[in-house]
């Protein structure tokens, strides 16, 4: 996985964090206007995939090493689950106890209590995911000894 | 340094994906604000966040990055390359109409005197957005390999002449 | 306007399916397949649900370049060899049976978003629908009813989805990893 040419190089570094800004207002958007946790965090794992394509893994794990992008996913799920787990404050699983306590205003970004928190961790969990799976597939390596076909991944770590 | 100018960009690009300034936000009677600060808060938060995580975004120069002059042989530049861009168009409309078809492809080599590689970058999207000339390759940071539909002159320095020169008066003070 | 684009989209997919099985080159058949998915998220996009499109062309996307990084630059271009006839006529039979199926239900001439025959036969049955689209607001806070549903009313399928794709991850993080944790012993 070595990088492309200066072009597509320089692009990347404008526009990556540009994607990145989308995402997260996206995310954090999501409970007032179209997009949610799923596509925000998509969006969000496109700005580290294009970087794998224009630099190359090994400077993209650099940025993003895979123990810490692992350790983030788990923080997510775990997170999602958690928020669901406080809502036996409110009574019973994934009630909306902090709209209860703090109902904050229509259409403004701090109301609907969890939504927001709840879209944040499960974008948490899909832009690292998929970031994870591309970054692992695109390591594979396919080579053909005689009649066997075999898989080995290119990656050092 | 740099991670500064991150925050300022990201933050007026997330103003301009939020607004944050909405007049019917004022109650009839004249209170309340057309500011949403719970949007501004939040974009100060992002815009620190990708400051942090993205530390080569944008520019590699923060010094020069908001020097006026720049910004306004920018604007300047747009017009200019929006006239060569027609200019080439119509060009590439009339050698596909014309019932001949007189068309020499080729790939040439051309040279730059632009440093950055923002510029080179600029310079090699410049050619390819222009019909007619597609940027193929750069290398060793200042030569360029452009297609180009009809080769005028398959000499380096004549090339370079017809195909940069145009471009790089402007992009050399636009990206110093 | 829209039953004849979701037509053309409908034609255009089938064709690109077909392509995708057809060619036996593998770099135009992962080409004809994102040719599929960009003609499913326009179909999301006429049936007015962008929360629906925006994932699915970004994971279309996703998938498509790392369908051509499987295919391209490897030994393994073309695929060859014989067709499966017992596969081919189960699936034959299968589709005859879709087939079938569906087409009392499109014979029924049911404009888009209508209400089924029965509920508007029982007025005094409420449809989940429109209770969402009614009450969704004041009772999540939420304005996007898509997020109101995938997270307050639905929270355990999103739950359940989470649990997914965590068992997809740590599956190809075991299996793909470059090396064991531990030395492999010696014998």
């Amino acid at each position: 996985m070595t990088g492309m040419t200066v072009i597509v190089k320089t692009i990347t570094r404008w526009t990556a964090a540009l994607i990145f800004l989308y995402g997260a207002y996206l995310v954090l958007y999501g409970h007032l206007s179209v997009g949610g946790g799923f596509a925000g965090g998509i969006i969000l794992a496109c700005s580290y995939v294009i970087m794998i394509l224009a630099y190359g893994g090994k400077e993209t794990i650099h940025a993003l090493p895979k123990a810490v992008a692992a350790r983030l996913d788990s923080i997510g799920a775990l997170a999602f689950l958690i928020l669901a787990s406080l809502g036996m404050f409110g009574g019973f699983f994934f009630s909306n106890w902090i709209r209860d306590i703090w109902p904050g205003q229509q259409f403004r970004v701090f109301s609907a209590g969890i939504i927001p928190l709840a879209n944040i961790a499960i974008a948490l969990k899909v832009c690292v995911s998929l970031f994870l799976i591309f970054f692992i597939l695109a390591s594979l390596r396919m080579t053909r000894k005689g009649d066997k076909i075999e898989f080995r991944s290119e990656e050092v770590d | 340094m740099r991670r500064v100018a991150i925050f300022i960009v990201s933050f007026i690009v997330w103003c301009a994906l939020v607004w944050p300034y909405n007049s019917a936000n004022i109650a009839p009677d004249g209170t309340g604000t057309a500011w949403d600060l719970q949007s501004i808060v939040l974009g100060l938060f992002v815009a620190f966040l990708t400051a942090l995580l993205f530390k080569e975004a944008f520019t590699t120069q923060p010094k020069n990055m908001f020097s006026p002059l720049r910004i306004l042989w920018l604007l300047l530049y747009l017009p200019v390359f929006l006239y060569y861009c027609i200019r080439a168009n119509l060009q590439v409309v009339y050698l596909v109409l014309h019932p001949d078809m007189p068309i020499k492809p080729g790939i040439v080599k051309v040279k730059t005197k632009l440093k950055t590689e923002s510029g080179v970058t600029a310079l090699a999207n410049s050619i390819t957005l222009t019909p007619g000339t597609l940027t193929v390759d750069v290398v060793n940071g200042n030569e360029l390999y452009v297609h180009w539909l009809v080769v005028e002159s398959a000499d380096e320095d004549k090339a370079t002449e017809i195909i940069v020169s145009r471009f790089e008066f402007f992009l050399e003070k636009i990206f110093v | 306007m829209v039953t004849q684009l979701l037509t053309f989209l409908l034609i255009f997919m089938i064709i690109a399916a077909l392509k995708a099985l057809m060619t036996p080159r593998l770099l135009s058949a992962a080409i004809s397949l994102g040719a599929v998915g960009l003609g499913v998220s326009f179909v999301f996009l006429l049936l007015r649900a962008p929360d629906a499109a925006i994932p699915h062309i970004v994971v279309e996307i996703l998938v498509l370049l790392l369908l051509i990084r499987a295919a391209i630059r490897r030994e393994v271009k073309t695929v060859s060899g014989q067709r499966d006839i017992f596969g081919a006529a189960v699936a034959a039979v299968l589709l005859l049976l879709l087939l079938a199926l569906i087409v009392p239900v499109f014979s029924e001439d049911l404009s888009f978003g209508a209400q089924p025959v029965w509920a508007v036969t029982n007025p005094q049955v409420e449809l989940a629908s429109a209770h969402y689209l009614s009450r969704g607001l004041s009772e999540t806070g939420s304005a996007n009813i898509v997020t109101a549903v995938l997270l307050a009313y639905r929270g355990y399928d999103t739950l359940g989805e989470a649990t997914v794709l965590f068992a997809a991850i740590l599956g190809a993080l075991v299996l793909l990893r470059p090396r064991a944790r531990k030395p492999l012993e010696e014998k």
